[in-house]
């Protein structure tokens, strides 16, 4: 995130876009921003065409801690404004790796992993990922030494 | 609440037709849009602000295909609600 635009320019974005006046534009934001204010606190959500949905959302009570006197209180549940993009959105800002697709990776391809075929599973695909002793983790997640569950049931169903 | 009422209920505030306050809806959310692809944050008094952040290629494990897979680039938008909106969300409650 590089540039954070003001609100006086985005009235002028949105007059220019909408041909009118800049009063008009600050007055018609304005307005919505009431609307908003007031739907979400009614517990309804708002939702704008093209762009996403403006909902309250529920947490729940936790106990939390004061920043500053270090005591512990309890925080009662409530409701927080919350944003979720619609598809539409979400394209648009990630046009620029839309053509990117997720690709296998071996994990030999990474000097810091190796893998190491344990006998009792010698023949089956190598998905048991440990790090070489002398390396130190680049990722724990990278780090898995249990069996995949969906391997372990492909192999008892071709069994059965 | 649907836009089609959020139109109805802005068009009698504003005094203004239908349509026009659909051109001037429409208007707005095209402009956040753009300023979001632009990578801009920006900030509405009294609604909150709305930023985008992107995400790196990572690598995870993927129990469909039971291989690790390298995942592309992602960009997410984020919005934090201003003080006012949250307070009048707590208001309504009784939360504070």
């Amino acid at each position: 995130m590089s540039r954070k635009t003001t609100y006086n320019e985005m009235v002028q974005s949105v007059a220019q876009r909408a041909e009118t006046t800049q009063t008009d534009a600050d007055r018609f934001m304005r307005e919505l921003v009431a609307v908003v204010e007031q739907t979400l606190a009614t517990g309804d959500d708002i939702q704008l065409a093209g762009f996403g949905k403006l909902e309250p959302r529920f947490h729940k009570a936790r106990a939390g801690r004061h920043p500053q006197t270090g005591e512990t209180l309890q925080i009662p549940s409530h409701h927080r404004a919350a944003f979720k993009p619609f598809k539409a959105l979400k394209d648009v800002v990630n046009a620029p790796f839309l053509h990117l697709e997720a690709r296998p990776v071996q994990p030999k391809s990474n000097p810091l992993l190796v893998v190491r075929e344990r006998p009792e599973h010698a023949g089956n695909p190598p998905f048991f990922i440990e790090l070489d002793e002398n390396e130190a983790a680049p990722d724990s997640d990278l780090i898995r030494v249990r069996p995949s569950p969906i391997t372990e049931r492909q192999r008892d169903t071709e069994k059965n | 609440m649907t836009q089609t009422s959020l139109i109805e209920r802005l068009a009698h505030r504003l005094k203004m037709t239908q349509s026009e306050t659909h051109h001037h809806l429409k208007a707005v959310t095209s402009e956040w849009t753009d300023q979001l692809a632009r990578e801009e944050a920006f900030t509405i008094p009294g609604l909150g602000t709305f930023r985008t952040e992107i995400q790196d290629t990572r690598t995870r494990y993927s129990p469909h295909h039971d291989q690790m897979l390298l995942l592309p680039p992602k960009v997410h938008v984020r919005f934090s609600p201003s003080q006012s909106l949250k307070d009048a969300l707590l208001e309504q409650e009784g939360t504070k």
